[in-house]
């Protein structure tokens, strides 16, 4: 049931070299996005991490209960808020780094 | 962007991360062991919170949440399985708009009709609610007030809010949801059989020869169901399927003998199997004689519109629509011998051929036959009539409660036979059978409650579609909506429910788990805790009570439905409530609240908190003080205990994947009225149906009448509604996990390809669906799992952004006062 | 659809916030349109078809389908998703072979082929539109709840 597209190669083949997510990525130029997220921490380390969330351009970190703490992201796009996001992610010491809201303000309203 | 509007974004995105973290005051914080244990997840029982088929699953709880769910192995019902919503109930509660607040319509910080919600605490809500509740009833008495609860309901909120209705306000203005679903199953059950709900039970799919569909798309609606039929059909060469329906769907794959018929004739199709029957004399005749007796039934009944409706006005027979005579076998077979094959397969659109070999399922006495039905029946301006006739024919070949030969009528909502019909929140029912209209039944009723005699109301209140004409009339003012999503549900209802909610003389309350579109229509919204978020029980179609524990914490300050019951009991006296002079005679209540009255009175209150499980949370019992689930079901217990409804010890069902009643002696039963597997069948009886005094089941002739609207040269299509497999419950739920949404994100309009063609419309177009009520948006589909002959339109009703029901009519079957969905005319034009 | 997704969410995040009014608040699988007026009707899904499986959210969910199923048959005769998923035939079709799970009875009975209550593909396994949910999930993975695998390091 694979599908052959016409020039030959294989659905599979095809698709494979397509990023996951590219139809949400929209590139309407004037946005603001503002989002926000769960970052879990190793205990011990979270006046460390906390510090360090505090450093970073567009990042808030809004509140903090034992080794969770909920940190607010803003950026021109849905992609910038991501790569924030990705980069608290990666830091040393952060177990996971999960969005849960995020909101895209259009300047011009639509219908 | 303005500064303010960011200010307020991040204010929201803040709140709803610390929600998701758990980093609230409210939410109690669970402990995280460390160790090997990190990796265990703690697996409990539960039904499944959907469907009236009652699958058993197990819920994995880690860290206070459900983290998995999966068919339990050990439920006889679905032994493992569980279909695609099923396998999701682990999201279901996990949507990010929970309610987690009451929320109260203000203007310049008190309440306003006309005001904007703003979060209040308990204490507020219930402060203004009991205010407007006591004014309605001061200024207009009990018939002013009303509630509109639901199949999913729990065994104990629909009996904590019977008792606080009728024995608390005096209000029959009580009924369920359920009577949009099973209201004429129910009432064709009383009436034939004199008690309610199926003799047989699932354990009829693994000895059946034969399946016949009436109305009912199993494969989507019922799918774990159809598993046991499929498993039989397919692993069994000799058994076969019918399946019969106004459109073809997925059902129809199974199906040996498809039929395709005109909407509102499947009454004709019943009779002339009735007919058949008789005419190639295969009438089981020792049974028909003792076991039955015959009756006519009133005809011309209306169509249970407004009064003033030209159709009611023409309807001889609308004022006792469910009167009925005696008569005899020589008089209903001179009724049905007019259903003529020829005649029928005429009127119906069905080849003779099919209806012969339909007809010949039933009337072969070497087949076992299990008849199924769910709304095709039962939405049905003629419900009640479909299910008597259907009896008419298993009784005549007296292929009945044994196993395989069972008509049995399937439910949509988990606890429609369980708290629906069993707790009795029907306006005109009580706990286990009884009618609020006989004396005898209220003094028993009064009884048990240890209320005073002659304080329970002995007039039928207002039914669901009733109870909305009333809040548009202004005649029922003060209305709480639990469970349920009436707003979208409700036919017609832009035209006769809208109206109502905003009615200014009326103050509306919906308690509800997530903002559906009936809350933000309220006034007030309490916020609820679901599923294993609180103890319960549910009661499923073939009879089998199912217990839970709470296994999680509910969000914020979200409560069950129980608890906000009982709860608000507090904030009434009986001096506030309950007339003088019952209190001048009884003066021993004066001055007692109605939760000392209802709930503190030695039976409910009877069971510790020690007695509730060390093991589990209990939200609820902690509150009030003691075990109050077991109290409320044990109180209820005793109604039916001794009379046919026998529950087990409530501790039992915590052991036990559901029990089916009545449960006489630690021992459920699977066959009811037949001796040998029903202990309340005397040796020697054989068969015996002692829901009527004489015994017997009762046959009753009635005929083919039209449907209420018909399609005609401006609207010119039948609109039929309905469900599909990944959506139920109006989608407040199934709308919110990522994977049902995604795999049916919104309704549309399934067409007839050549009706598309013929109004010069494509696949994929906009379109309105046009009736003289209103209109919505929605796109055409000719292609996908419905297929429509010409004709007829299809479109479910799950997705808040298309209100089908703006379009439907809100004609009901007059004896049953169960709308019909599945029948209305309308127009199909581009946008 | 963005849009009606953003307003949406407005709408959630304003059942959290303590002390704002909630003044636009609608249904948020309405979107902003309130009751009387008809919204505008989303197009016909498009299915995700890249054939990429998708992880489960636990152990126990059926996989969904990364591909479409439209025109698939699915009758007594005819299984058009055992025709690939099937064990003899998922050499030459490269489909995941159906769950052993499949070929157990009702009774626990291990059967040489799928076991008929299971013919059904599609009341457990469903295709999904490429369409994002108008509210969020807040559903937790076991795995983000600190557990250490063994195999992990």
């Amino acid at each position: 049931m694979m599908d052959t597209p016409s020039d030959g190669v294989t659905r599979r083949q095809f698709l494979a070299g397509r990023t996951g997510r590219n139809h949400d990525a929209e590139s309407a130029p004037e946005q603001h996005c503002i989002s926000s997220a769960v970052v879990a921490v190793l205990p011990g380390r979270e006046d460390e991490i906390a510090a360090r969330l505090a450093e970073m351009n567009g990042v808030e970190l809004s509140a903090r209960q034992g080794s969770k703490m909920v940190v607010l992201l803003e950026g021109p796009s849905s992609g910038a808020v991501g790569g924030l996001l990705l980069q608290i992610a990666v830091m040393d010491g952060v177990i996971t780094a999960n969005m849960v809201f995020e909101h895209v303000e259009q300047e011009v309203q639509g219908a | 962007m303005d500064l303010s509007r960011r200010d307020l974004l991040k204010a929201q995105a803040a709140a709803i991360a610390a929600t998701a973290a758990g980093i609230v005051p409210e939410a109690a914080a669970q402990p995280v062991p460390g160790g090997v244990s990190a990796l265990e997840i703690k697996w409990s029982k539960a039904p499944c919170r959907f469907c009236g088929t009652g699958c058993g699953v197990m819920v994995g709880v880690k860290e206070g949440k459900v983290v998995a769910t999966h068919g339990d192995m050990q439920a006889e019902v679905n032994r493992g399985l569980n279909c695609v919503k099923g396998y999701f109930l682990s999201k279901i509660m996990y949507g990010a708009d929970r309610l987690t607040q009451p929320l109260l319509r203000k203007k310049n910080g008190v309440y306003d009709k006309e005001g904007e919600f703003e979060p209040v605490s308990w204490d507020e809500a219930f402060d203004v609610m009991a205010e407007k509740c006591k004014q309605v009833l001061k200024e207009k008495g009990p018939t002013a007030v009303g509630m509109f609860g639901s199949g999913q309901w729990t065994i104990f909120e629909g009996y904590a809010a019977t008792k606080l209705m009728r024995a608390g306000f005096r209000s029959n203005n009580l009924d369920p949801n359920a009577r949009h679903c099973m209201a004429s199953a129910a009432v064709a059950f009383m009436r034939t059989f004199g008690m309610d709900e199926p003799m047989g039970c699932y354990d009829d799919f693994e000895a059946a020869d034969a399946f016949v569909l009436w109305g009912s798309n199993m494969a989507e609606m019922h799918p774990i169901l159809w598993t046991r039929v499929a498993d039989r059909r397919l692993g069994h060469p000799h058994v076969r399927c019918a399946v019969l329906s106004t459109f073809t769907h997925r059902s129809m794959d199974l199906a040996d003998i498809p039929i395709i018929f005109k909407p509102g004739t499947d009454l004709a199709i019943l009779n002339y199997i009735a007919n058949h029957i008789i005419t190639t004399g295969r009438v089981h005749e020792d049974f028909v004689r003792d076991h039955t007796v015959f009756v006519k039934g009133e005809t011309n009944i209306g169509y249970g519109l407004r009064p003033e409706h030209p159709l009611e006005q023409a309807a001889a027979g609308a004022g006792d629509p469910g009167k009925t005579e005696p008569s005899s076998f020589e008089e209903f077979k001179a009724f049905v011998s007019e259903y003529t094959l020829e005649k029928v397969s005429e009127l119906s659109g069905v080849e003779p051929g099919f209806l012969e070999e339909l007809a010949e399922l039933y009337a072969d006495p070497a087949k076992k036959v299990m008849s199924l039905w769910t709304m095709g029946f039962n939405q049905h301006v003629r419900g009640v009539w479909a299910n008597q006739m259907l009896y008419n024919i298993h009784l005549l070949t007296g292929k009945i409660s044994e196993p395989g030969n069972s008509p049995f009528s399937l439910t949509g909502q988990p606890s429609a036979c369980g708290t629906a019909r069993e707790v009795g929140t029907f306006a005109h029912r009580l706990p286990a059978d009884m009618l609020v209209v006989n004396p005898e039944h209220r003094a028993h009723a009064e009884e048990i409650w240890k209320v005073p005699h002659g304080l329970l109301p002995d007039k039928v209140g207002y039914h669901a579609v009733q109870q909305d004409r009333m809040l548009k009339d202004g005649k029922l003012n003060w209305y709480w909506i639990q469970v349920n999503n009436n707003l979208q549900a409700a036919p017609n209802n832009d035209q006769e429910t809208y109206p109502g909610y905003r009615n200014p003389e009326n103050f509306i309350v919906v308690s509800d788990a997530y903002p559906t579109i009936t809350a933000v229509n309220a006034d007030l919204i309490l916020p609820a805790a679901m599923w294993v978020e609180k103890e319960g029980a549910y009661g499923n179609a073939e009879r089998r009570t199912h217990v839970w524990h709470q296994l999680v914490s509910a969000p914020g300050e979200a409560r069950s439905d129980m608890w906000q019951l009982v709860e608000f009991s507090k904030r009434f006296t009986t001096d506030e409530v309950w007339p003088a002079e019952i209190l001048d005679s009884n003066p021993d209540y004066r001055g007692k609240s109605l939760y000392d009255v209802l709930f503190r009175n030695g039976q409910v209150d009877r069971f510790p908190l020690s007695e509730a499980s060390p093991e589990h949370e209990n939200h609820e019992a902690k509150h009030f003080g003691f075990y109050i689930q077991k109290g409320l079901f044990e109180e209820y217990a005793s109604f039916g205990r001794g009379h046919g409804h026998d529950l087990a010890p409530y501790d039992m069902y915590h052991q036990v994947r559901g029990l089916r009643w009545p449960v006489v002696d630690g021992k459920e039963t699977l066959w009811r009225y037949r001796e040998g597997y029903d202990p309340y069948v005397k040796p020697g009886e054989g068969v015996k149906f002692y829901g009527n005094a004489d015994g017997k089941a009762k046959i009753i002739a009635v005929p083919y009448e039209p449907p209420a609207e018909s399609p005609d040269e401006e609207f010119d299509l039948w609109l039929v509604t309905g469900r599909v497999l990944e959506h139920w419950h109006s989608g407040s739920m199934t709308m919110r996990v990522p994977e049902l949404y995604k795999a049916f994100p919104g309704a549309v309009c399934f067409m007839n390809a050549d009706d598309a063609r013929d109004r010069g419309l494509n696949q994929g177009a906009e379109i309105k669906v046009v009736s003289r009520r209103g209109e919505m948006r929605t796109r055409l589909e000719t292609r996908g799992r419905n297929r429509m002959p010409k004709g007829v339109v299809f479109v479910p009703w799950f997705d808040a952004s298309q209100l089908i029901n703006k379009v439907t009519l809100d004609a009901t079957d007059p004896i049953s006062k169960q709308t019909d969905f599945k029948k209305c005319a309308v127009k199909i034009v581009s946008v | 659809m963005k849009t009606r997704i953003l307003l949406a969410l407005i709408g959630a995040g304003a059942v959290f916030t303590i002390s704002t009014a909630l003044a636009q608040m609608g249904a948020e699988l309405r979107g902003d349109v309130p009751f009387t007026e008809s919204a505008p009707a989303d197009p016909l899904p498009k299915w995700t078809v890249d054939d990429i499986r998708k992880m489960r959210a636990y152990p126990d969910q059926p996989p969904v389908i990364p591909h479409s199923i439209e025109g698939y048959q699915l009758s007594v005769n005819s299984n058009r998703c055992l025709s690939c998923h099937k064990r003899e035939l998922t050499e030459g079709s490269g489909a995941p072979m159906i769950s052993v799970t499949h070929y157990i009875t009702r009774e626990g009975q291990m059967l040489a082929d799928v076991s008929p209550r299971r013919y059904f593909c599609t009341a457990c396994h469903v295709p999904q539109a490429t369409a994002a949910p108008p509210v969020k999930n807040t559903f937790r993975d076991m795995s983000e709840m600190g557990v250490e695998h063994a195999g992990d390091k």
